[in-house]
């Protein structure tokens, strides 16, 4: 499929605003968080079956959850969450590949994937205290003591 | 069985060096010696290298991301080069692209080398580990006259590379190249041929087709099962669009077809490599390139030795990225592995064939959980 092509059809879809081709083969289609599971559904029945990543970005008005798909041609889709309601539907069944990639994200952003199978913490440590997903910008990593003082 | 006792019973194996000398944790349901249900935790490797990076300048980047992994730290740093040189809307040179061709592809092969000796080793076959690891050093040092260093090369730069070649290397790459042909050869005749290789590998970790497409499987272990995906083809980047090679797969799913594939790959990266070298354009090496990218965001992929790694940089303008994801090969063939490692139907697991499955699909945890690996060198 041509990325003409793949944009004609994206742009068909209900919930998606503005599909933005940024070069020969990257395509972004930013959509509702209530129609995100319908386009995964949509671009997996064209053959974007191929999951390259999960990306969770804490933008500071919100999270970007953005999924590439596809082998050759790749459509990411963006959906923006809101932080104090961190939920969206989990495309895990759908796609199985993406299944540990959830995961990863719920641990390191805090989104919760409804209706994921195996909701487990993944990424971070057993000890890893819950509640604190180090990729939010709030969270500021300690400065590591500096091996010898200046008045030494 | 109608008994008070339970059936199923879970066996841990790890953390401590599962199979790889890396921690990684299987739990596993077993039923008597068949292995029915697989939990995965990596979790003991998480060192925070996304979060690392957005506190560092992207100079400063460049050399954390290649310490995510030693092996491929020419595609790591490849991949990040590929998406600030994107942000930037800048192409770099053709003589620099070709070099890094030449640089990714010596690597391959040293990861494929070093990835055969681990499989001999947990097939309990040490002799041809040895052997295998011996050979291994014409690339580590054919990699150490290219760059300079053996394993951690920091050979890519944001622009270009960092080193030029004279024809003196070109020949001294050329002559190693001769000499590690043969070698591949009679390995790729024992691995066909040993009995007990044949045996420990033959039917053991069955990922079908269909099972590998679903699960996003990537690399050698998705070519194995007999799908032609390969970056260099399917998303071309650096010169790959104007090399000939061939996208090597084998039809058996099994941990055998993941050694095939392996070892057919290490003669087209041969290939590959001498093209390189015989059609090397003139010119600079490097594109001088500012420190601050403009506002923007960028993704970039390759094909690293054990399959697809990907990169994503959000810009805000500043000279630090706003986030850097990076996505592993090992961690999009997690899901693939718990399928191999599932008995279902007439296809059985038993729990001695756990390592030669849990190998065969080259894992890097500490990519997958992002932090330094020594490199096994």
């Amino acid at each position: 499929m041509s990325s003409e092509e793949a944009m004609a059809t994206l742009s068909g879809i209900e919930g998606v605003r503005e599909v933005k081709k940024i070069s020969e083969r990257r395509i972004i289609a930013p959509c509702s968080r209530d129609a995100y599971r319908r386009v995964v559904e949509r671009l997996a029945e064209l053959g974007f079956n191929h999951v390259v990543a999960i990306t969770g970005v804490d933008a500071k008005d919100g999270i970007d959850l953005l999924l590439h798909l596809g082998s050759s041609l790749m459509v990411t889709v963006k959906v923006r969450i809101d932080p104090s309601d961190p939920r969206i539907a989990s495309i895990s069944d759908l796609l199985p590949g993406a299944e540990m990639r959830e995961r990863e994200v719920h641990d390191l952003l805090g989104i919760e994937f409804e209706g994921h199978p195996s909701p487990a913490r993944f990424m971070v440590s057993e000890d890893w205290p819950a509640g604190v997903f180090p990729l939010r910008k709030s969270f500021a990593p300690a400065a590591p003591e500096p091996r010898r003082s200046c008045q030494q | 069985m109608s008994s008070s006792y339970e059936r199923i019973f879970d066996i841990p194996i790890g953390p401590q060096h599962p199979a790889l000398k890396e921690p990684a944790m299987l739990k596993l349901k077993v039923d008597g010696e068949h292995v029915v249900g697989v939990d995965l935790d990596v979790s003991y490797n998480h060192r925070g290298i996304e979060k690392a990076a957005e506190y560092r300048t992207y100079i400063q980047n460049l050399y954390l991301i290649e310490r995510i992994c030693g092996i491929c730290n020419v595609a790591q740093t490849l991949t990040y080069c590929l998406a600030v040189e994107y942000l930037h809307g800048k192409e770099i040179p053709p003589r620099a692209r070709f070099l890094r061709v030449l640089a990714e592809e010596i690597s391959r092969i040293n990861s494929h080398l070093l990835w055969l000796g681990v499989a001999a080793h947990e097939i309990g076959f040490d002799t041809f580990f040895m052997h295998v690891w011996l050979d291994r050093e014409i690339t580590l040092g054919l990699m150490e006259a290219l760059s300079g260093n053996r394993i951690t090369s920091s050979y890519n730069v944001i622009g270009g590379v960092r080193r030029d070649v004279t024809e003196g290397l070109l020949s001294t790459i050329r002559k190693g190249l001769d000499e590690l042909e043969p070698r591949v050869k009679r390995y790729r005749e024992i691995v066909l041929n040993d009995r007990s290789i044949l045996k420990r590998t033959q039917g053991v970790g069955i990922l079908r087709s269909a099972d590998a497409v679903s699960t996003s499987a990537v690399g050698p272990t998705l070519r194995a099962s007999g799908i032609k995906s390969d970056v260099r083809i399917d998303d071309p980047y650096s010169s790959h669009d104007q090399i000939p090679f061939n996208v090597i797969t084998a039809d058996g799913c099994d941990a055998h077809s993941r050694i095939l594939v392996r070892l057919d790959e290490i003669m087209e990266s041969v290939q590959i490599c001498r093209h390189c070298i015989s059609k090397l354009p003139a010119g600079p090496i490097l594109q001088r390139l500012p420190r601050r990218p403009p506002q923007g965001e960028a993704m970039s992929r390759v094909e690293a030795p054990r399959g697809e790694l990907f990169h994503y940089i959000s810009s805000d303008g500043t000279d630090k990225p706003y986030r850097l994801k990076v996505s592993t090969p090992t961690l999009a063939n997690l899901p693939a592995l718990v399928r191999m490692l599932t008995s279902k139907g007439r296809y059985v697991v038993n729990i001695a064939d756990v390592p030669v499955i849990l190998a065969s699909i080259d894992p890097c945890f500490s990519c997958a959980a992002r932090v330094e690996r020594s490199g096994g060198a």
